[in-house]
């Protein structure tokens, strides 16, 4: 059953209204539509400004969407009470790249690990502090660190507390919005494994929102790569992750170093970085950036489309490429 | 540990210190003044007008005889006690419209800080002069208007930092954990605010004090005979060439307490800053 | 190896900055912090010396103090790190400055940071190049253009009026590529530059930076805490941990056979399009404040012995290039070794 499904949302972001100047309006996420199915781990790769942070928020249900739908255990989020909402959120937690700020200075970390406790339950003081420190058990770290204050944990723990406010309470979806991006690759390496681990012991979903694709392979059981607000290739199943096919799909895979001297990558390609397209009303997204463009790229919008089982690829050209690859 | 770090803060500057015990001594010479004073503060004798110090009168008499010391303790009172009550008025104001306007935006936002421009759109003075002009003269009136024409400007900052903290991973982590708009406010903003305010806030009053004493100065706010350090002042010019002793107390007291309340405020914003970095 | 031996190497390959018992120790209330315990590092012209470890570890630090940035903060700094006859060091404010942004660039992590939001792009190019190059300005705006153009960057003259907030952060980091160009500084420190960028972005940056090598025969200090870009980048690398270096090779060296446990650790903890569990390494560094003796990686390490507790952590000569800090391969332990054997 799918546990979240997103369906044709959209959301756009106004900027540098002036008096007279109309401004400039940015598609943030544009008509997208994605499902995360009970104990997957969905990971969403794409370059920073590509939408991918504002689709987490939106299914966090911190940022209501201009139209469509987020329905979360068959519930429309953005059309219920707040008293549902509430309901729902226990479900629906988060943890996000600033470790840092993402747990109020002014407090012992009880305070963060507890408030989602307090915010649901009604515990003894007894039984608080005792889920706290199974919590902080549970993610590697000492219970008795419980009345540290922030800073004085290292970015890793700081990390792993925010994980434990996240499981408080048994959540069944964890957005990870860019969780790891932001640590060294050592400690990195062991958040990513206490994350795989969780998921395992606690049969967890999670979004897994991040730049890095090789931390996204590690994780993730399906993959979504999105460029300027949509969702341009959609892989289930982390055995086909090698037929990537889309050529933006391919040009974030190329831009992968290689982990040896031995295979240096070829570092003097052009120029081109996210550039947000101004008339987005015809044509392909990524036509301005892309190598393999032909006339209908300009004049049709490709749509997602299945290319095989559990792949789905906007492009028109998929067909081809894919003809190619099977004759290499 | 939050008090105590300032207060670790405060001690480490002798200034701070200075600064503490001079407004304590004027306040409770002020709050005991019906005990302490050694005159009647509204007391008129002709007779005794313009006596140099002595011992029935420690600072001398004014124009009209009344005794300075008495009316300097009096007039604590009533200088420092408005500004005091402006300041919390104007903060809690501000306090609620900033926050309102910063964490609810949309309609609110735009409606509240319409109202603000409209208010900026005036000169301080004048807007206060406007006010108190169409309320009567009475230290009532210049509070009410002192606090319509500053709180502006507090929820205008106030906003401000609403607006980043709002966008803050412990706010977005409260919001996803379930935690209510309001817990959200009292528990993650205000507390992040508050000193900061509290800071702006004792920077301020001396120029509340200032302002005060100048609306008096100009016959606005405290009426005669009450006792108060504007209104001295404002007695006290006629005879500036002739005893320019009239109008060196109340000038001094007033100096004294706007330089305390200044020291005092960046004490505190190194304290706090001290504990934040 | 002896002082003459590292005299005649400064001759024959050219070393631009040389960076002798390196130390940089912070005192505080709660004790003294000891970042950077005596480093030796060679900068060779037209090279890239990578400089790896983990947050906090004083790689940053390091650069700065070479730039003369650590001076009013406290800093104890010991050491020599002579550049061109001079020891950067001791070099008074106004001689530094000198220096600074012509001979001796930076680019670091956060490239808004380093940009005065209130100045245009070009102002702030042209106040380097004319800070340091007794050019007109006619001239220097004429370099400007042409420089940001070779890094990239469309329509430099429109560019040369706008502000950095008008930039993304890696447009940005290409600004500071083009400024150093334009200088063609002897030593470019990179501390962490495409860490906050995206993987497209990274590898142009790291494209202009191979250019600004080739072309200007620079030679740089990479700091990263990415094994991707050092394996991309370096010719050579140091690994530091808790303020020593611990290992030093030839890079092809280090990655094919990595000696000391730390970089075998940091080798295996890189995800690589892999399904298996990472290799993290265990428990975090230890607080560089007041450092204890003995061998700073010893409670982390999954190779240690008995005699790490006590050892001083300093290089061991393993092969021809190849140096390492660590207690497993010191004479007395390979005498054992090669007893036993």
């Amino acid at each position: 059953m799918d546990l979240l499904k997103v369906n044709q949302v959209s959301k756009t972001f106004k900027s540098g209204h002036f008096f007279f100047s109309k401004g400039r309006v940015v598609e943030a996420v544009k008509d997208l539509s994605v499902k995360i199915e009970e104990g997957v781990c969905l990971g969403l790769v794409g370059e920073s400004g590509c939408g991918k942070s504002t689709l987490g928020r939106i299914i966090l249900g911190l940022e209501p969407p201009q139209s469509g739908q987020v329905i979360f255990q068959g519930k429309d989020f953005y059309k219920i009470s707040r008293q549902e909402q509430k309901k729902l959120r226990k479900d629906l937690q988060a943890v996000f790249q600033d470790y840092n700020s993402a747990i109020n200075p002014r407090y012992p970390v009880k305070m963060a690990i507890g408030e989602p406790l307090r915010n649901y339950f009604r515990l003894s003081l007894l039984e608080e502090k005792k889920r706290i420190q199974e919590l902080l058990e549970l993610v590697g770290l000492n219970p008795d660190d419980m009345n540290k204050y922030s800073f004085q944990f290292s970015g890793g723990q700081l990390q792993r507390v925010n994980i434990a406010r996240a499981l408080a309470l048994n959540p069944k979806l964890i957005v990870l919005d860019e969780a790891v991006s932001s640590l060294d690759v050592s400690v990195q390496a062991q958040i990513l494994n206490l994350l795989a681990d969780l998921k395992k012991e606690l049969n967890l979903s999670y979004l897994f929102i991040s730049h890095d694709i090789e931390a996204v392979y590690y994780l993730s059981d399906a993959i979504a790569v999105m460029y300027l607000g949509q969702i341009v290739e959609f892989i289930e199943g982390m055995s086909i992750f090698d037929q990537l096919t889309h050529p933006y799909s391919k040009k974030l895979l190329s831009s992968v170093l290689g982990p040896h001297p031995h295979f240096r990558t070829d570092l003097s390609a052009e120029f081109d970085e996210l550039q947000i397209k101004s008339d987005t009303a015809n044509g392909c997204n990524y036509i301005d950036r892309c190598n393999i463009k032909d006339q209908v790229c300009f004049k049709v919008k490709p749509a997602l489309t299945s290319v095989s089982e559990d792949h789905l690829v906007a492009c028109h050209k998929m067909k081809k490429i894919s003809g190619i690859q099977m004759a290499i | 540990m939050v008090l105590q770090g300032i207060a670790k803060g405060l001690y480490h500057r002798k200034l701070t210190i200075i600064s503490l015990i001079i407004l304590g001594v004027i306040m409770l010479s002020g709050a005991l003044a019906p005990v302490l004073a050694p005159n009647d503060p509204t007391l008129i004798s002709l007779e005794n007008k313009f006596l140099s110090p002595s011992i029935q009168f420690p600072f001398g008499t004014d124009h009209l005889g009344r005794c300075i010391l008495s009316r300097l303790m009096y007039g604590a009172i009533t200088s420092l006690g408005s500004a005091l009550v402006v300041m919390s008025v104007t903060i809690t104001i501000s306090i609620i419209m900033g926050t309102l306007s910063g964490y609810m935006g949309g309609r609110v936002d735009a409606f509240l800080m319409r109202l603000c421009d409209m208010i900026l759109a005036f000169p301080n003075l004048v807007l206060t002069l406007v006010i108190v002009g169409m309320l009567g003269p009475s230290l009532i009136n210049v509070i009410i208007a002192m606090v319509v024409v500053q709180w502006v400007w507090y929820a205008r900052i106030i906003r401000g930092m609403v607006l980043s903290l709002k966008e803050r991973s412990f706010v977005l982590s409260a919001k996803v954990t379930g935690t209510p708009d309001w817990l959200i406010i009292v528990r993650h903003i205000l507390p992040n605010i508050i000193p900061h305010i509290v800071v702006l806030a004792t920077l301020n009053l001396g120029m509340v004090i200032l302002h005060i004493s100048g609306l008096s100065f100009l016959g606005l706010g405290v009426q005669p005979p009450t006792p108060e350090w504007g209104a001295m002042l404002n007695d006290a010019k006629q005879f500036l060439r002739s005893d320019p002793r009239l109008i060196m107390f109340p000038g001094t007291m007033i100096l004294l307490v706007v330089i305390s309340f200044n020291l005092l405020g960046d004490a505190l914003r190194d304290a706090i800053e001290f504990r934040e970095s | 190896m002896n002082s003459a031996k590292v005299e005649k190497e400064i001759m024959n390959k050219q070393v631009v900055l040389n960076l002798k018992n390196f130390q940089a120790h912070l005192p505080t209330k709660r004790g003294v912090v000891r970042a950077v315990n005596g480093i030796n590092l060679q900068i060779t012209q037209g090279k890239v010396l990578g400089l790896v470890g983990e947050s906090g570890c004083g790689k940053s630090i390091t650069c700065l103090s070479l730039l003369g940035l650590t001076k009013e903060k406290g800093w104890v700094i010991v050491g020599k790190a002579q550049m061109q006859g001079k020891n950067l060091l001791a070099l008074d404010s106004e001689e530094i400055r000198r220096i600074r942004g012509k001979d001796i660039a930076i680019i670091m992590q956060n490239p808004m940071a380093a940009f005065n939001p209130l100045t245009t792009i070009g102002q702030h190019f042209l106040e380097t190049i004319r800070s340091h190059l007794s050019v007109s300005e006619k001239a220097s705006r004429e370099m400007a253009t042409k420089y940001l153009g070779h890094v990239g960057l469309p329509q430099p003259d429109k560019l040369m009026k706008q502000y950095p907030f008008q930039f993304s952060g890696g447009m940005l980091q290409r600004v500071m590529i083009a400024i150093a160009l334009a200088m063609e500084p002897k030593v470019l420190i990179a501390d962490e530059p495409t860490t906050s960028l995206d993987v497209t972005i990274q590898r142009q940056i790291l494209g202009q930076l191979a250019r600004l090598k080739e072309k200007a025969r620079t030679g740089m200090l990479l700091v990263s805490h990415d094994l991707g870009v050092i394996a991309q980048m370096a010719d050579e690398v140091a690994v530091m941990y808790c303020g020593y270096i611990v290992e030093r090779a030839p890079v092809e060296q280090l990655f094919n056979n990595p000696l000391h446990p730390y970089t075998r650790a940091l080798l295996a903890s890189k995800p690589q399009m892999q399904k298996k569990p990472l290799q993290a390494i265990g428990g975090q560094a230890p607080s560089l404040l007041n450092l204890d003796v003995g061998c700073p990686f010893l409670e982390r390490c999954n190779e240690k012995n008995r005699r790490c507790s006590h050892y001083k952590q300093k290089l061991i000569q393993y092969d021809h290039k190849h140096w390492v800090g660590c207690a497993k391969y010191s004479a007395e332990q390979r005498m054992l070794n090669h007893g036993l054997a």
